[in-house]
């Protein structure tokens, strides 16, 4: 995964998260991201694709700090996030940051926009005096779109989930961040303001050299942030089972989880979309994290399974340009 | 091709305190049996309005003009539905016995502290059938939605998946065998193959059971799938009507193309239409015109007066937008 | 230089009045509202100037005029009659409501001191300091309020604005905390407290900026409601005699009233009684509304309507 000469902003190896749950009767543990690696290098987007339950916002909460994992290392540009001394850590969780999914929550309803801005700008000192703060604010605020004229003195129920949207993307960009997870951002958003806050966050990744993490469950939106140079990573009960470009998985899809995925997803053309001959699988309902099958986790649904899915685990690989985690290869 | 439902020029207003506010205005469609209608808009459309409307469930201190016409199998017409008072609605069995609805997360509406098979006796008992007789509906009704009656009718809802819950929801609406079923949003909250599950099984009932169906929805791909017609709306505004491949084909309105747009395709690279701002999505509050005026890039000056009202572009194919038969119609091919 | 300095604290002062304005607006935007503010200042406004009024002390004392019935003479400081020394009632009325409201604010500010900073620690800190307070809270919740007030009051025997303001919040905190506890760990998980913690604020900075204006409510709530139970208390404590007699605890008068001189059985000791009862009810009532519409000013919606009625009124000018 490491690729010579590549910086990478953020890498993790065999990072674990787990959660205890149950009642006082009957506990267990639950892991919601199971001995995973992946590396995003700097300016590119790694698209993170999984349905509910797949551990996907888990593993973006812990590149940035909010979980810790309980094995496996977090690296950020290559120090090991755990063995990082007080500043160094300091600087790591400003450089991380996180764009929440829903737009409705994550603006502290009794402050306006501009204090909501101002806020980490005073608090950790990154600028000198009251004017230049305010430079900053309204920068900012002109980056994502919004007028600070306007904006400025707002608050968030003023303002539509779009614009909220914008003002949490300000508030990230604001510490200038070096590797940003972005966490569905726009699943909450109406139909017609999405692409315009996809178009935003390209915009200013390639402008500042951001790296990216894009969880999604939507393949289509996968494609389009990381269709042209970015990877995916397809993750399915806490596990990774096909990681590798975009456009190539998106095109050829070799693990049968994910072939599944694309032949079930609707699309907005009705000659294509009716043609498709969906993947039915053997057991339809949804996957439970808290009985996890033995040997591979697909085992119970895939319709392609051998003896040996049920015996052992898959590990990721390499297949030509995509790296499968699948018996069949 | 019988229709079921006939819907001309629905308009509903509220009135917020000092001023207006016209939720739908001048809304025209048809259901025929046998059919899918998908009535497409955002938040703020007034799609959800409509359901409303049609289900007689608005309040009483709203204004609601139009004519609603239903023809059900049993041969009877109403010419108003709007018309009957709460009386003629309940001595018909109007609702849900001619037109029932599944509401947005109505799965999480089930009552957590009953077993599936009380709520169907519940609701039975609410429309005067006896108990056996519901059950037996209910276990029929189970098969048809693809669950094991045996196994879901004893269970709680907190023992059902996602899935399971909307299905055991639209069971619930078929009840009283009506003639036409709406569904809001029925798969916003689940999962792709969740979805994929849900949206053929929809298609089956389509086929087998010869309603009419209504399923609102924001989403394109969804449409496509599995829509017959298509109504668009914007900000209470119908925008497009026609069936699903002339849409899709060559939109007559420039609201309908981004839309289309703003759902990539894999493998497909989008050129968008550019809209000049940020498209805002609450109710219109002008009397006149067209609420793309200044966003859409075709605006000139008779989009200012613009009556909004559809009209036949190609057979069968509606538009409200001035500029169909000019612009639209030159654009060539969708996504072009 | 000058001038722009004390133009910029012009404008903060003005900001502040403008803050002001839309606070009391929003109060008295209903008739609940209204009420509870105009009894609560003018409550407020006796209790500060009762100074100006002479002491119903033992120079007023008259034993002829024990319980005398309302009337204008021998002045009109007679006009609501006398308590069980003879001395105007109306006295003992004003001085008793600054008694009163001496004991219910400080009864009241260590009640929400003590309640909110334990609470806000125990719910935002989590882990064994949430366990081992949450489990203090409710050893304290279990103690027998009035019998500890009892046996406090009969210990202390002082007529004391502070130290029965003190006995009788001693207890109170205790379920604030709990409330303000839960109210913290419900807010604690919303994300834009998360997104504030992820930005490397700092944990009072957190809870300055994200938690507290989330409980204000609360917290105001609380505060007026422990003043109308630091009343009751001390009115209740001195009506037992449990606490050395004083003409300007109501408490004692109505004790006087029913012992001494058989009220509701007698003219003369019914008339007091009910006089205090009713100026009671009122106040406490006024207070009651008072927190009520409080809360909703602290809601940036509320407050922003008032706003921008304000100015358009002052741009139609």
């Amino acid at each position: 995964m490491n690729e010579k000469g590549v910086n990478h902003v953020i890498a993790a190896k065999g990072i674990t998260v787990a959660f205890k749950v149950g009642s006082i009767l009957s506990k267990s543990v639950m892991f919601a991201v199971d001995h995973v690696d992946l590396s995003i290098p700097e300016g590119r987007t790694l698209a993170l694709v999984g349905e509910s339950g797949s551990g996907k916002t888990t593993l973006g909460k812990t590149l940035v700090g909010i979980y810790k994992p309980v094995e496996g290392s977090v690296y950020f540009r290559g120090k090991d996030v755990s063995k990082m001394n007080k500043e160094e850590y300091m600087k790591y969780r400003l450089k991380c940051q996180y764009v929440h999914q829903d737009p409705y929550s994550s603006l502290n309803p009794y402050k306006t926009v501009y204090h909501i801005l101002a806020v980490p700008l005073k608090a950790k000192r990154l600028v000198r005096d009251t004017t230049e703060e305010r430079e900053v604010v309204n920068k900012a605020l002109e980056e994502v779109g919004l007028n600070p004229q306007v904006y400025s003195s707002k608050y968030p129920f003023e303002l539509s989930g779009g614009e909220r949207q914008r003002v949490s993307i300000a508030r990230t960009l604001i510490v200038k961040p070096e590797f940003i997870v972005a966490d569905e951002p726009v699943t909450m958003l109406d139909a017609s303001l999405r692409l315009d806050i996809l178009d935003l966050l390209l915009d200013i990744q390639k402008r500042v050299g951001l790296g990216m993490l894009f969880i999604t469950h939507d393949l289509g939106i996968a494609y389009y942030v990381g269709g042209d140079s970015g990877e995916i990573a397809v993750m399915y009960l806490g596990s990774i089972v096909e990681y590798g470009p975009a456009d190539k998985i998106l095109n050829k899809p070799l693990h049968p989880y994910t072939q599944a995925l694309l032949s079930a997803i609707p699309e907005p053309d009705p000659e294509r979309t009716r043609s498709k001959r969906p993947i039915q699988l053997r057991n339809s309902e949804p996957p439970n994290p808290l009985k996890v099958p033995k040997g591979c986790k697909f085992s119970d649904r895939c319709p392609f399974v051998i003896n040996q899915c049920h015996e052992s685990r898959p590990q990721l690989k390499r297949v030509g340009d995509v790296q499968v985690a699948c018996w069949l290869y | 091709m019988s229709t079921v439902l006939s819907v001309k020029d629905l308009s509903v207003t509220y009135r917020a305190t000092t001023f207006d506010v016209n939720a739908v205005r001048n809304v025209s469609f048809e259901v025929n049996r046998g059919e899918i209608l998908a009535l497409v808009g955002e938040s703020g459309s007034g799609k959800t309005t409509i359901a409303l409307a049609l289900m007689r469930l608005l309040p009483t201190n709203i204004t609601i003009k139009g004519k609603i016409r239903f023809s059900g199998k049993d041969g009877n017409t109403i010419q108003n539905v709007l018309e009957l008072s709460e009386e003629d609605l309940r001595r018909t069995g109007y609702r849900w016995g001619k037109i029932s609805i599944v509401f947005q997360g109505a799965m999480n509406s089930l009552n957590p502290l009953l077993k599936v098979k009380d709520h169907f006796i519940d609701t039975g008992k609410a429309h005067g059938i006896s108990k056996t007789r519901t059950i037996e509906l209910a276990e029929q009704l189970l098969e048809a939605v693809r669950l094991q009656p045996s196994r879901v009718l004893n269970s709680y809802p907190h023992q059902l998946s996602g899935g399971m819950k909307q299905r055991v929801m639209i069971a619930l609406a078929l009840l009283l065998s009506p003639d036409v079923i709406i569904l809001d949003e029925p798969t916003t909250a689940l999962d792709t193959l969740t979805q994929r599950q849900i949206l053929e099984l929809i298609k089956d009932l389509r086929k087998r059971l010869d309603i009419g169906i209504i399923m609102i929805t924001h989403d394109l791909s969804v449409v496509a799938d599995v829509a017959d017609k298509v109504l668009v709306i914007y900000r209470g505004y119908p925008m497009e009507f026609g069936d699903t491949y002339s849409i899709y084909r060559k939109p007559y309105s420039p609201y309908t193309l981004i839309l289309i747009n703003s759902f990539p395709s894999i493998g497909k690279r989008v050129t968008r239409l550019k809209a000049s701002q940020i498209l805002s999505n609450s109710p219109a509050l002008k009397s006149r015109g067209c609420p793309l005026v200044g966003r859409c890039p075709y605006t000139s000056t008779e989009c200012f007066e613009a009556d909004m009202i559809l009209k036949e572009i190609r057979g069968g194919h509606f538009s409200s937008c001035v500029k169909a038969e000019t612009e639209m119609m030159n654009r060539g091919e969708s996504n072009e | 230089m000058t001038i722009t300095r004390g133009s910029e604290s012009m404008n903060w002062l003005i900001t502040l009045f403008r803050k002001f304005y839309v606070s009391i607006a929003i109060l008295t935007s209903t008739a609940q509202g209204k009420m509870g503010f105009i009894i609560t200042l003018f409550t407020v406004l006796i209790a500060l100037c009762a100074p100006l009024f002479p002491y119903p002390g033992p120079k007023w004392s008259n034993p002829t005029l024990q319980f005398a019935l309302p009337s204008t003479s021998p002045s009109l400081w007679y006009i609501l009659g006398t308590d069980y020394l003879g001395i105007p009632l109306v006295l003992d009325v004003i001085w008793g409501l600054r008694y009163f409201l001496e004991i219910g604010i400080i009864a009241g500010a260590l009640t929400i001191s003590v309640g909110t900073l334990l609470g806000l620690l125990s719910g935002y800190l989590g882990g064994i300091i949430d366990r081992t307070l949450n489990f203090a809270f409710n050893l304290v919740l279990t103690i027998p309020t009035f019998a500890l007030w009892l046996v406090l009051a009969v210990i202390f025997r002082s007529g004391s604005p502070i130290i029965l303001g003190i006995i009788l919040g001693i207890l109170s905190w205790a379920g604030l905390a709990r409330s303000i506890r839960a109210a913290t760990i419900g807010v604690k998980n919303r994300d834009y407290v998360e997104a504030s913690r992820l930005l490397g604020l700092s944990p009072l900075s957190v809870i300055v900026s994200d938690v507290i204006p989330a409980i204000l409510p609360y917290i105001v709530m609380n505060f007026v409601l422990s003043i109308v139970s630091g009343f009751y208390g001390a009115m209740g404590l001195a009506f037992l005699g449990l606490i050395p007699f004083s003409n300007i605890n109501w408490g004692a008068i109505l004790n006087a009233a029913f012992y001494q001189d058989a009220a509701i059985f007698s003219l003369s000791g019914t008339v007091p009684v009910l006089i205090l009862v009713i100026i009671e009810s009122i106040i406490l009532l006024g207070l009651i509304y008072f927190a009520n519409a409080s809360v909703n000013v602290f809601d940036p919606r509320a407050r922003r309507q008032v706003e921008i009625k304000l100015a358009i009124r002052e741009e139609s000018r």
